[in-house]
């Protein structure tokens, strides 16, 4: 690598530390070429991931010959996209041309996706890099990335609790500074929960503001593709290039067209305190969490405070109820998307030859983890014929109200906010024996999946023992500016973007 | 196992305990659930696959989409809303406002996502038509107007738009000996139209009658071409007064769907008669024997978990919608009738003819446009055209009707047609002569003015040669001059001999003159 | 799912088409029947002001014209021109002169 002899030895070892965007910026200027900054990237990785478990699959030599296209328009003066060399990393439910997508579950642990999301096409046709597919919890169902096929991914603060699910690859991967950006998705927590635990900046768009197509569906009226970063602008510009309207997914947003774009904005400090945001704090939830959350919570809520913001205490009614009908409506749903798994047409190497019909599905399909299972059970369970009234339908009910409930409360607040997590990261395997216990964990973050809201979870401190708490800040849908303009102000007063795990 | 209770397990019934009232003639009800795709569209329900499906190697008219690949999504197509308005419109149903699609979960191997994406109104009114109503007549009346119009009606409960299934093969013939089947997903996510109507019909004649009716409502309509294999697919119910309702599937033709049902009326009464109770089952129709056979009864068969497609949005149609859509509908069969009788003075014997049929009602039209005379090109139709090909089809005797029209259409042109009733109607041709000159043209393709011409150029107009003509007629024949002092027609029987021999060529106003002359002479 | 014994959950799997083990039954039903008398708590829920349309449930509306037109070109993803266009011909897991190799029926 003749081509190092322009860049000292030290700027070299410390380029995994910067942002995507900081990166970007050295590659366009001809600084170091995007070819030896993606030879680095695959160098930490396999150096540091070995601990925390968060890749699936490489994309290592798509991903080197991209590069040195990259290189190649550069000095050519071609014209270059946004994201130009940055790596990034895509949970492995989320369809890449080529790349095996596995959703973590031994049922689809051959199956090579012959098309790609339309996420994954905007990102490419930035000039971002798909650098690999990262570990989660099969099928996105936990809390806790420990439901993989592949293993648990360890947290990088300490690597033996959880990383936070079910994107925890995403999170770590990003943590760990292996990588600066990944996509996760979030049905009820998926994205904020793990960048909660693991300190980084994850947000769950507004419903329809990010195309599903590719994302292999878990519930499909809940959940989002969403950007996971260190540092605000990398989530901005990425947010930038994947939402808006797509003609392949149905359920993509109309509220805007396509000449009419959303563009984020990173806005100073003053332009945010300029906007005289009021926000709203959810009293009753944030006092059901454990002290040490809470506490760090209120230190945040201590500082808008000092900075002037209009503080308020309220409440949400219905969170109690809300929990029950998340897991109606995600059960029921995902029941329905799971049956296609058959492994008749595609999934892993297995020989239908000389079965009957109904008992192939049953046998290959109790390759899917007992989390799975349990979910498929229940979903089946409450769509049953004279349940429907009772439990789906209720669910719906139920979610109308929550939907009523946040637009009462956005008259009076542009922000809301409250913990990402009732709770600190947990040991791995300390959790799972009750289902109850882990579901109760996603009593924060679903709230804004039922009511389609966008919700970003930042970092907010750590506890004694020096494990990341989140907090958790919502707006009203399509108002994702507001989220980034709060988290903005906290990365300016906090630096939190400069807390990096020791590995 | 005794012999009558293996017997009731086969036929699929259990031992009745109260009396039967035994009147039940009066008392059958048949529902159909009729399956059409709409094959006039380009693409399938949900994707850019083709929507004929035909002739394509297997699987090679899929997608991610149609394959149900993880992460794919359905798009619903939009001419699919529309075809399936104009079915609902044609059959007078209702169209909500909005319309949703629900999930309908089975597991089976030509589904690909192991379920159907479809339309369920026990929730909500989701489907796109409902509550419809739609009269359809007995041929036996069909000279008497008055008699007609009071016809026999039924009553559609929905239509709904679904995908299709794939296919399932075998390679042997008994599914029992196969260790596996073959799955061809081409067929798969095609637009479906599925009409479900009330228990209304009270035998199979008047389901042919109706089926007949609706299907050629849909080519008129331009949406679905029954005419295609495995293009319309009816499912049936029979109940007797005193059991329950049965339903029968896997009936592959028209034909057959009488055929089942007539087996089944039998079935049940049967079992009516020996006060054996029918019980609701599903049953299959085994089309090498010609009987209803009970279906596997699965007990998750009512299980199917409908929910709302989350994936599509509810559709909103508008208030407007049936009005846009009903204004660029295609004329009906019923209208096209009406302007017919009305407009083009035709009978209504004649209208009901060329509109039961629209590749006739449609030549009729073509024709009309070269030559402006309804009642001589409905004429040629209906008396010439018609009568020859039913002729060819008592000789070539087929199941397939669809035979039928190619050999019509493909035979003649409405140029053919219109040339005819052209040279009727101006140049005063002799009927005989031009019903002549028609089967030459139909055998030949040649056009009848062209062969008109021939018969102008080589016209006899020598008397000499006429008067030969004339002794060789009365030679052959000698009783006609003793028969011509009391019979006036025998001159003009004379003249058809001569035209015979002559090929029409003889001058029909010089021979008539000249026979008088030589019976008179006589 | 009210039933001590274990026939609700064996019904539950046959529709679902899942095996689960007989030393596992008693446990997954277990934690199945907590989750459900965990759902159960929806009947307390009273829907006062919420409009009690048993339709009005969340989901959004697409007006008919932005449907897709009837075209087997397709462009799905707009200025992206990916998505279905760009896919590779799929290669099944079993198949045979180009039909999927389904088990038996």
């Amino acid at each position: 690598m003749g081509m190092l002899l322009a860049l000292g030895y030290d700027k070299m070892t410390n380029l995994h530390k910067l942002a995507g965007y900081q990166v970007s910026q050295k590659i366009k200027n001809q600084e170091i070429f995007a070819e030896e900054y993606i030879s680095l990237v695959f160098e930490r990785i396999s150096n540091v991931d070995s601990k925390i478990n968060s890749f699936i699959s490489k994309n290592h030599e798509s991903a080197l010959l991209k590069a040195k296209q990259i290189d190649k328009k550069i000095r050519n003066n071609e014209k270059l996209g946004s994201l130009l060399g940055i790596p990034i990393g895509i949970k492995d439910n989320i369809s890449v041309l080529g790349l095996k997508t596995t959703c973590a579950s031994k049922m689809l642990q051959e199956y090579v996706s012959p098309y790609n999301a339309t996420v994954v096409d905007r990102l490419e046709k930035q000039d971002a890099l798909i650098i690999g597919k990262l570990n989660m919890d099969e099928f996105g169902m936990g809390t806790s990335s420990e439901f993989s096929h592949y293993g648990a991914v360890h947290n990088p603060w300490n690597q033996d609790y959880v990383a936070g699910g079910s994107s925890g690859g995403s999170a770590a991967a990003v943590s760990s500074l292996q990588i600066p950006i990944s996509l996760g998705s979030d049905t009820g927590g998926s994205i904020r929960c793990p960048s909660s635990f693991c300190s980084v900046i994850g947000i769950k768009p507004t419903y329809g503001l990010v195309s599903r197509y590719g994302l292999v569906s878990y519930s499909n009226s809940l959940e989002q593709i969403g950007p996971m970063a260190r540092t605000i602008i990398d989530i901005a510009m990425t947010l930038n290039t994947i939402c808006g309207k797509d003609s392949s997914d149905s359920t993509s947003t109309t509220a805007a067209t396509l000449d009419q774009q959303f563009e984020y904005k990173i806005n100073t400090v003053d332009g945010v305190l300029g906007k005289n945001y009021k926000v709203g704090i959810i009293d009753n939830l944030i006092l059901s969490s454990e002290s040490q959350v809470m506490e760090t919570v209120f230190k945040k809520i201590d500082l808008l405070k000092k900075h002037g913001f209009d503080v308020q205490k309220t409440k949400i009614n219905y969170s109690d109820f809300a929990l029950a009908a998340y897991y109606v409506i995600a059960t029921a749903e995902a029941s329905s998307n799971l049956s296609r798994f058959d492994n008749i047409r595609y999934g892993f190497s297995h020989n239908p030859q000389g079965y009957e019909w109904n008992s192939y599905s049953s046998h290959v399909r109790s390759n899917f983890g007992d989390e799975v299972k349990r979910r498929i059970l229940v979903g089946s369970f409450v769509l049953s014929a004279g349940y429907y009234g009772k439990y789906y339908l209720k669910a719906q009910k139920v979610r109308n109200a929550i939907k009523n409930e946040f637009n009462k409360l956005f008259k009076l607040f542009d922000v809301l906010i409250l913990p990402t997590m009732p709770i600190l990261p947990f040991k791995i395997g300390e959790k799972g024996a009750k289902p109850l216990d882990l579901f109760n964990l996603d009593i924060y973050t679903i709230l804004a999946n039922l009511a389609g809201i966008p919700a970003m979870s930042i970092p907010a401190g750590f506890s004694k023992k020096g494990l990341p708490i989140g907090l958790q800040i919502l707006s009203n849908e399509f108002n994702e500016q507001i989220l980034i303009d709060i988290a903005t102000f906290f990365e300016n007063k906090d630096k939190f973007n400069e807390w990096i795990p020791n590995i | 196992m005794t012999r009558t209770e293996s017997k009731t397990q086969q036929l699929g019934i259990s031992l009745k305990n109260d009396d039967d009232d035994g009147n039940v003639d009066e008392n059958i009800k048949i529902g159909l659930e009729i399956h059409s795709q709409l094959t006039r569209l380009d693409t399938k329900l949900f994707c850019g696959c083709f929507s004929n499906y035909r002739d394509i190697k297997p699987n090679e008219n899929t997608c991610p989409i149609c394959l149900g690949l993880p992460g794919s999504l359905p798009l619903l197509n939009k001419k699919a809303v529309e075809y399936a308005s104009m079915m609902c419109i044609s059959l007078n149903c209702n169209i909500p406002e909005k319309i949703t699609f629900y999930r309908k979960n089975y597991f089976y191997p030509d589904l690909p996502k192991n379920f159907q994406i479809t339309q369920y109104n026990s929730y909500e009114l989701s489907s796109i038509g409902y509550d419809g109503l739609i009269s359809y007549f007995n041929d036996k009346v069909e000279s008497d107007r008055e008699e007609k119009t009071k016809g026999k009606t039924v009553r559609i409960k929905r239509i709904q738009l679904e995908e299709d299934p794939g296919k399932i093969i075998y390679e042997e013939n008994n599914s029992k000996i196969n260790n596996y089947c073959l799955i061809d997903y081409n067929r798969a996510g095609v637009a479906l139209v599925e009409i479900v109507t009330e228990p209304d019909f009270r035998n199979a004649n008047d389901v042919r009658l109706f089926l007949n009716k609706i299907t050629n409502i849909f080519e008129y309509l331009g949406v679905s071409d029954p005419n295609l294999e495995g293009a319309v697919r009816c499912d049936v119910n029979v109940s007797v007064k005193g059991g329950k309702k049965v339903e029968i599937k896997n009936i592959s033709s028209f034909k057959d769907v009488e055929k089942s049902i007539i087996y089944e009326i039998t079935r049940q009464k049967t079992l009516s008669m020996h006060q054996i109770s029918v019980k609701s089952e599903t049953r299959h129709w085994d089309e090498k024997r010609k009987i209803t056979i009970p279906a596997r009864t699965k007990e998750e068969e009512d299980e199917y978990k409908y929910f709302p497609e989350p994936d599509i949005p509810r559709i909103v149609l508008g208030s407007g919608y049936r009005e846009k859509i009903k204004n660029n509908m295609p004329e009906l069969p019923i209208e096209r009738l009406k302007r017919y009788v009305d407009i083009h003075k035709l009978s209504n014997h004649v209208s009901d003819i060329l509109i039961n049929n629209k590749k006739v009602s449609d030549f009729y039209e073509e024709s009309l446009k070269i030559y402006n005379s309804p009642k001589e090109i409905s004429n040629w139709i209906v008396n010439e055209l018609l009568s020859k090909t039913n002729d060819l089809e008592k000789n070539e005797p087929t199941d397939n009707k669809s035979n039928k029209q190619r050999g019509f259409i493909s035979h003649v042109t409405p140029q053919q047609i219109a040339d005819i009733a052209k040279l009727v109607e101006e140049k005063s041709i002799n009927r005989n002569i031009a019903k002549d000159i028609f089967g030459k043209s139909i055998k030949t393709g040649e056009s009848p003015l062209k062969l008109i011409e021939n018969v102008e150029i080589r016209k006899i107009r020598d008397s000499e040669t006429i008067r030969k003509y004339i002794g060789e007629v009365l030679s052959d024949e000698k009783h006609l001059i003793e028969q011509s002092s009391t019979n006036p027609n025998v001159a003009n029987f004379i003249l058809g001999k001569i035209m015979k021999k002559t090929g029409g060529r003889a001058d029909p106003q010089l021979t008539l003159k000249l026979i008088r002359e030589s019976i008179e002479r006589k | 799912m009210s039933t001590n014994n274990n026939n609700d959950i064996k019904k539950l799997c046959t529709l679902s088409r899942l095996e689960i083990d007989e030393s596992e039954i008693q446990k997954t039903s277990d934690k199945i029947k907590e989750i459900i008398s965990f759902f159960n708590k929806l009947d307390e829920f009273e829907s006062n002001g919420v409009q009690e349309i048993p339709y009005n449930y969340m989901k959004t509306e697409k007006k008919v014209d932005e449907l897709r037109d009837d075209l087997t070109t397709l462009n799905l993803n707009d200025a992206d021109g990916g998505g279905v266009e760009k896919a590779t011909p799929f290669s099944f897991l079993n198949s045979k002169n180009g039909y999927v190799i389904g088990p038996r029926i």
